[in-house]
């Protein structure tokens, strides 16, 4: 019997990572066009940011349904596992609603542990990682939850957006609304802050927002995990894996794409850094 | 009794003949002589306005040293409370609180300051004698001086000073001030022989051949005092005050032109409807104009030349202003407001506004449409229209802070001759509210802080990140001599083409284009900076946009924004980051 990982797909976690970790990705849904699609599994990422850019209207997503996450749940506890199913900030999306009506539909005393990450995308791929490394170690789902929940402070992530044109529409803007001005070309960088978008600084160009994420993020050093997050060009994260690379080895940078349930949001050109500090 | 010494003083100087002895002294004035003797000063003040202003040395069109004071002092004589029994004490805090809250400019913030200086050496006096002028005096000094950071001697910091230090000296000398009259005909001297010494103090007057404004207002309303309290007519003084370019003959000079956004701030009264046009003519004859409209009107502001007059006037009934301008000429930009709704407005709106505050938020001083909306955009700025020829008024500024309604309020100045009355209006008490300054001296430096403004961070946050901004940045403002001048050793004619990086002059050309590529050209640019133009209301985007093509060229890779800013006088302004 042992402690299995559950996330899902708006952790962008690669699909080589997630099989190689025993983690099992609940798929979000993405509507477009009055057609579902299941986030990472029906529509390609090129497909997606083919149709968010120049589709009529933009994409909608919303949260795995509780019959989904009881189905991934009920194949684990079938094989005698426990569960800790962690999740994109319950203040972005409903999935953490789901996954907990989910196992309260199963019983009363599921060994099943939720927990709200407070994070999206890389950094809750990172903290979806970790977890999966440590869960052969820990003896039960509350102690390897309790140790994710405590660990997760001393994860953060930044993003540099082009526009914060698809963040607005789709209603994610949160704090950042102050950042909306549009007379000047900006970069904007933020953050997740208590689980919600939060502004941080407006550089005036993309050279200049990749420059700050690196330094925002060399902040945090000694980091224990670095992770890299794009949308649509795949060259920024590797300038950025390449500028991070005195802080954790380059090839120990997780790379990973935002999928359409964020991609909606951040739309193209986007790119984020998120680091987990050392002990 | 003292009125009637000085009644009888006033008899027997003027209308006996001069061999006979003045019999009757007067020791001191009492609050209504004083008022009255300031109001004096105002007014001849109002007079000697606009060769005040001719005399800018600095060679760019903010030739409204004059108007600042007066504005100011106004807004203090205002406060005078026509009363019999006020004491010296009572009438020199009336006119130190009107001058706080409506200091515009340099000048003007010095002048409110020394008025609360004045007010302060006369706090709890009756009567104001010699030894009272003379510590109103002192403490004025202190005062004035601590105002600004960095005084600079040669200016009406220094006129003030010798006026207290020749009182002093006076005084130590005679241990009796004697009659309050030739006190201060003694004080009055001293400002002159200030006045006169300021060439020899500062390069640049020396260099424009001009003694310093604002001196020049200091000695104009000391001289108007004493004009009134020896019984002359103000309305009609000449202080005989001379420059190295000769005589000033305040009849002779020809009103400056003042922004209209200026004229739309400027004090009101609360009553009537506030009626502004524009005539339109030929041989106009506005001294004519103003004292025919003078009759009908109050809050008169009247400026222009014999081709266009602005007129702003307040009014019961704005018809009768209108009906006798078309008589003149074409009538223009007719504006027209019921202050009397205008204020319930406010009133209505004041007390929502009155509601626990909260937050933080940005003032900032735009001196153009383009920018004002720039600020707006990026920051949600509350917007002072104003900059180099049109400071805004402490009072403007507390003002737009207090619309915020946040709790702490970052005032972003955008010139230096605002960033002190940023500064006196962030010095103000104020329970509800906490007022910083980021002293950004130019609009560059402010957009650069308005971007790095966060309202989700702290004020202290904020004010180190807009700081660290606004240092990061390289101010260029490409502006139009008024006048031939040399400068820093530079000879610049009128009509000539001024870069100015940092505030500094770096170049002269003879096209404003030619003057912001020169100016980039000594800023070194590398292909990873960032320029920003903002275009000006007289120039045009087409040009601005070749202007750009030609800085792409020289550097390629280059990001060259551009933007309107709409300000007046500066064709472009120009940061490099």
């Amino acid at each position: 019997m042992g402690v299995r990982i559950v996330t899902d797909s708006t952790s962008d976690l690669p699909p080589a990572v997630a099989e190689e970790l025993n983690i099992t990705v609940v798929p979000a849904n993405v509507v477009i066009d009055d057609v579902t699609y299941r986030d990472g599994v029906d529509m390609t990422s090129d497909e997606f940011y083919e149709r968010l850019v120049n589709g009529p209207r933009l994409p909608t997503t919303s949260q795995p349904s509780v019959g989904t996450f009881q189905a991934a749940y009920q194949e684990i506890l079938g094989q005698g596992d426990e569960i800790v199913s962690i999740h994109v900030s319950g203040k972005l999306s409903g999935t953490v609603n789901s996954a907990e009506q989910a196992r309260a539909s199963i019983g009363p005393d599921t060994p099943i542990e939720v927990v709200d990450s407070g994070g999206a995308s890389i950094a809750l791929a990172l903290i979806v990682a970790a977890a999966a490394e440590a869960a052969p170690s820990s003896s039960s789902r509350q102690e390897l939850a309790d140790q994710v929940r405590r660990d997760l402070p001393r994860t953060s992530a930044v993003f540099s957006l082009d526009t914060l044109e698809y963040l607005q529409k789709g209603g994610r803007i949160g704090k950042a609304q102050a950042f909306v001005g549009s007379l000047l070309s900006v970069k904007p960088i933020l953050t997740l802050e208590d689980g919600e978008v939060h502004p941080l600084e407006r550089p005036r160009n993309h050279q200049r927002a990749m420059r700050r994420l690196v330094e925002m993020t060399r902040e945090k050093a000694p980091a224990a995990r670095v992770g890299v997050a794009y949308s649509t060009d795949e060259q920024w994260a590797a300038d950025l894996r390449a500028s991070l690379s005195d802080l954790v080895p380059e090839d120990q940078i997780m790379t990973v794409r935002f999928g359409p349930a964020l991609g909606t949001y951040v739309g193209p050109r986007a790119v984020g850094v998120a680091v987990t500090s050392a002990l | 009794m003292q009125v009637e010494n000085y009644l009888l003083l006033y008899i027997i100087e003027h209308q006996s003949n001069q061999s006979f002895q003045v019999m009757f002294t007067m020791q001191a004035l009492n609050g209504k002589q004083l008022a009255d003797a300031l109001t004096a000063g105002f007014n001849c003040l109002q007079r000697y306005r606009d060769p005040i202003n001719a005399l800018n040395v600095y060679p760019v069109p903010d030739g409204d040293t004059g108007t600042n004071m007066l504005l100011t002092m106004r807004a203090g004589v205002e406060k005078l409370v026509q009363s019999e029994n006020a004491t010296a004490g009572e009438v020199a805090a009336q006119v130190a609180d009107g001058t706080f809250w409506e200091a515009r400019g340099n000048s003007g913030v010095i002048l409110s300051q020394f008025f609360k200086g004045i007010a302060q050496g006369l706090e709890g006096e009756e009567e104001c004698g010699g030894r009272e002028l003379a510590q109103a005096f002192r403490s004025a000094t202190d005062a004035a001086y601590k105002s600004v950071g960095n005084p600079v001697e040669g200016t009406m910091l220094t006129v003030i000073r010798y006026v207290a230090e020749a009182l002093e000296s006076d005084l130590e000398t005679s241990g009796d001030p004697g009659d309050i009259l030739s006190f201060w005909y003694k004080g009055y001297q001293a400002s002159r022989d200030a006045l006169d010494a300021t060439p020899s103090m500062l390069a640049k007057l020396r260099e424009a051949g001009v003694v310093d404004a604002g001196g020049m207002g200091i000695v104009v309303i000391l001289g108007g005092a004493y004009l009134h309290l020896t019984g002359e007519n103000v309305e009609e003084a000449d202080l005989e005050l001379a420059t190295a370019a000769g005589q000033i003959d305040p009849s002779q000079l020809a009103s400056v032109s003042v922004e209209s956004d200026f004229l739309d701030s400027s004090t009101e009264s609360e009553w009537g409807y506030c009626t502004q046009f524009l005539i339109q003519g030929e041989n106009l004859d506005i001294d004519r104009v103003r004292s025919e409209l003078a009759e009908k009107a109050e809050s008169l502001v009247i400026v222009g030349d014999d081709r266009f007059i602005k007129v702003h006037v307040h009014m019961e009934d704005p018809g009768v202003a209108l009906t006798y301008a078309v008589g003149l000429g074409e009538l223009d930009q007719i504006k027209i407001d019921n202050m009397s709704l205008q204020n319930q407005d406010w009133a209505s709106g004041h007390q929502e506004r009155s509601e626990p505050k909260s937050g933080i938020a940005l003032v900032a001083v735009a001196p153009g449409d383009g920018l004002a909306q720039l600020f707006k955009d990026t920051a949600g700025a509350q917007v002072v229209s104003g900059g180099q020829t049109m400071n805004p008024s402490v009072a403007q500024l507390t003002g737009a802070a207090e619309r915020s309604g946040a709790q702490d309020v970052i005032l972003l100045p955008n010139n230096k001759n605002v960033a002190i009355t940023a500064t006196q209006a962030a010095e103000r008490e104020n329970d509800s509210q906490n007022l910083h300054v980021v002293a950004t001296s130019t609009v560059s430096q402010g957009v650069a802080a308005a971007l790095a403004f966060n309202a989700q961070a702290s004020a202290e946050q904020n004010l180190e990140a807009m700081r660290e901004a606004v240092a990061a940045v390289v101010s260029i403002e490409v502006t139009r001599s008024v006048r031939d001048t040399t400068l820093g050793g530079v000879t610049v004619a009128e009509g000539d083409f001024m870069g100015l990086v940092d505030g500094d002059l770096s170049v002269v050309e003879t096209s404003a284009e030619a003057a912001l590529l020169s100016s980039l050209a000594g800023v070194s640019l590398a292909d990873d900076h960032i320029v920003t133009i903002y275009w000006g209301a007289d120039t045009d985007q087409e040009t601005s946009q070749e202007l750009a093509g030609a800085i792409e060229e020289q550097v390629p890779g280059i990001q060259v924004d551009l933007f309107y800013g709409g300000q007046p006088h500066y064709p472009y302004f120009a940061s490099v980051e």
